[in-house]
């Protein structure tokens, strides 16, 4: 495949500085070794039906030191039969079982491509086959399930006595209180509900990150159980050219995990991968469609570039949540990303809830009024309504957040008189506010689907200030820190929340004790339209 | 508006060979009756087994293939072999359907997907292909 530097790639790039962010999806240090797993018709809690419990396994060879970090990884619904020597996958009437002529598809070999890399830097990988499982409606909560029986046998090979098949070779080497989950499409919820299990049993293995791939989120709106992310890192990888989960819903779990005060404090990161399909992230899975009519981007059309993103953010979220490695301006995308990622990526980072103030995500019911601190929110030559779910965005346009999120639709058609501007004070009383423990000012923002707004490569762009008892700040532009594209995507547009994080070093010299309101001013392209919301300030 | 209304009807119409924009080719559907185990309650219960066929696989996905019979969603399914051109789903709410209702099937909110079928007709069920 071609090159596909996109210019709005090129436009962050030189608006930051020419640093990029590390890249971790290198190899390590360690060697590493291949094993399977295969236990064949287990009978598991809360499963109706036998399933295989069968993992293929990356470890350090010999495995010296340790207790090593444990990252299951958990593919989604997919044929299970497979022609032999061709990618075409089929279900079949009696899962796992394949007639004569078939081999059972090896999904678990799809992850290859970040799972051996990833067991160098010290890790015990395993990717799970959920073939048992896989051609059946939903079957979310069995997902879950077969990843708690993973967990239980690998404790049981823990141990000194160790278990079939392993023995003693894995015992006192994983550390089962430092374990990720990775789940990719129905197994991105899979890992999720894993989680919430896990936690509803007072949590015996600790479970650090969950980390999904263009997920579905099938509890918000079906009679499943709602899974959530709350403290726990959280990492979303999502296809912009997904023909598949083509309205990005598991972008909801991160939406949730916004209203969701936290014990321990932990992350959450979104990806959004202009250009990459759904199946991609898997090697062993043919594209859902090569030809999806993707937007602004072509959908990638050879594995290489997909695979190397997904291996750049998969291994970064791990690495860093669990072996505490920085990397710096990588998940924030405070910087552009590592030459390995040839395609625009949108960021949404946030920080947990209990450690930022959020000073407006009109929520209120008065809102855009009234905001989070009682206070009166004022705006001049603005049109501007609050919004949720099917209220935001009307067909052709389709707009995924959660119901739960509220946003501000905001735009500046061209008038005559003053410039367009929205403040939001952060006291009801106006006295100022003492923000000097946080680092940044950080906002929600998303482009509309309308004709106010420039076409990519084109960023929508406003400036930020601060105001003080006694002055104001300087003013920022957005631009200077991320772009604001105009809405990509397959079939139909989105309006994917990104962030745009602002260091509040950057407004200049300005008295932190006593903040008063913000000001957005929509001063640099003549006409806008976006969606604004969870206006925060961050550690 | 108008010129990105244009661009979107583009998009639909390229997307039509290769994500199935017009439904399913020759689906058609016959009912049974039929017993199965409530997989909530584990009661036998009578249910009616939707079978449609397509000329088309019907993909494992991420999301789901869904028969919507009026209002009533029946989101229990199987395959029955590995071609892939026939899905059996199970309706137990058998006795909310009513005479008539529009039938179509589609995966979750993928209206590219949907394929109309012909209305359920209570009289018609044990009696073979409908189309």
């Amino acid at each position: 495949m071609t090159r596909m530097l996109f210019p709005s790639v090129l436009l962050l790039g030189a608006a930051v500085m020419a640093q990029t962010a590390p890249d971790p999806s290198g190899r390590g240090n360690l060697p590493v070794t291949n094993v399977d797993y295969k236990i064949e018709r287990v009978l598991v809690p809360s499963i109706a039906y036998p399933v295989d419990v069968w993992a293929t396994v990356w470890h350090p060879t010999n495995l010296p030191g340790g207790p090593y970090p444990l990252v299951l990884i958990l593919h989604g619904n997919h044929g299970i039969c497979r022609t032999p020597g061709t990618l075409n996958d089929v279900c079949t009437a009696t899962p796992p079982i394949c007639p004569a002529g078939f081999i059972q598809t090896p999904q678990e070999k799809g992850y290859n491509y970040f799972a051996e890399k990833l067991a160098s830097h010290g890790y015990i990988v395993a990717s799970i086959n959920a073939n048992s499982i896989n051609c059946r409606a939903n079957a979310i909560p069995e997902r879950g399930r077969l990843v708690q029986e993973h967990l239980r046998r690998w404790s049981q090979w823990n141990t000194g006595a160790g278990a079939e098949p392993f023995g003693g070779r894995f015992a006192g080497k994983v550390n089962l209180q430092n374990v990720g989950l990775i789940g990719h499409s129905r197994g991105g919820e899979g890992v999720r509900a894993a989680y919430n299990m896990n936690r509803d049993e007072n949590s015996p293995f600790g479970i650090k990150a969950v980390i999904e791939i263009s997920p579905v989120d099938f509890g918000r709106g079906l009679a499943n159980p709602l899974y959530n992310v709350d403290d726990v890192h959280f990492g979303l990888v999502l296809s912009a050219c997904d023909a598949d989960v083509s309205d990005n819903q598991g972008i909801r779990a991160l939406d949730r995990s916004l209203f969701l005060q936290e014990k321990n404090p932990t992350t959450k990161v979104q990806k959004y991968v202009w250009g990459s399909n759904h199946n991609f992230f898997n090697s062993e899975w043919l594209p859902e469609s090569t030809l999806f009519p993707c937007v602004d981007l072509p959908i990638m059309t050879t594995r290489p570039p997909q695979e190397a993103v997904g291996a750049v953010y998969l291994m970064g979220m791990i690495r860093a949540w669990l072996g505490n490695e920085n990397f710096p301006g990588l998940l924030t995308g405070d910087l552009p990303p590592p030459p390995a990622v040839q395609v625009p990526v949108d960021t949404a980072y946030l920080e947990s809830p209990s450690r930022t103030w959020t000073v407006e995500n009109f929520t209120h019911a008065a809102a855009p009024r009234l905001n989070q601190a009682g206070a009166v929110n004022s705006w001049i030559n603005l049109n501007i309504r609050s919004c949720n779910a099917g209220n935001c965005a009307l067909a052709p346009v389709n707009w995924t957040h959660d119901v739960g999120t509220f946003v501000a639709d905001v735009s500046w058609p061209q008038r005559p008189g003053a410039t367009a501007s929205l403040t939001i004070p952060l006291s009801s009383g106006g006295e100022g506010v003492d923000i000097s423990q946080y680092r940044y000012i950080s906002f929600r923002v998303a482009a509309k689907y309308s004709e106010l707004n420039p076409t990519n490569p084109g960023t929508q762009n406003f400036t930020v200030q601060l105001s003080t008892e006694s002055g104001s700040s300087n003013g920022v532009q957005t631009a200077s820190y991320t772009n604001i594209p105009f809405p990509v995507g397959g079939l139909f547009r989105r309006s994917i929340l990104k962030t745009v994080r602002i260091p509040l070093s950057s407004l200049g010299e300005f008295d932190r004790t006593k903040v008063t309101r913000i000001h957005l001013i929509f001063d640099q392209n003549p006409t806008g339209a976006i969606f604004l919301t969870d206006l925060q300030f961050v550690p | 508006m108008r010129r990105f209304q244009a661009l979107l009807l583009l998009g639909a119409l390229l997307a039509g060979s290769t994500v199935c924009l017009a439904g399913f080719r020759n689906a058609r559907y016959q009912v049974k009756r039929s017993a199965a185990k409530n997989t909530r309650t584990a009661a036998i219960v009578t249910v009616l087994e939707f079978e449609v066929n397509s000329e088309d696989v019907f993909p494992a996905r991420a999301v789901d293939p869904v028969l919507y019979i009026g209002d009533i969603e029946v989101r229990e399914y199987r395959y029955t072999d590995t071609e892939n051109k026939t899905l059996i789903f199970t309706c137990f709410e058998a006795d909310k359907l009513k005479d008539n209702a529009p039938v179509y099937l589609q995966y979750e909110n993928d209206e590219a997907t949907r394929t109309d079928l012909p209305p359920f007709r209570r009289d018609e069920v044990g009696k073979g292909w409908r189309r």
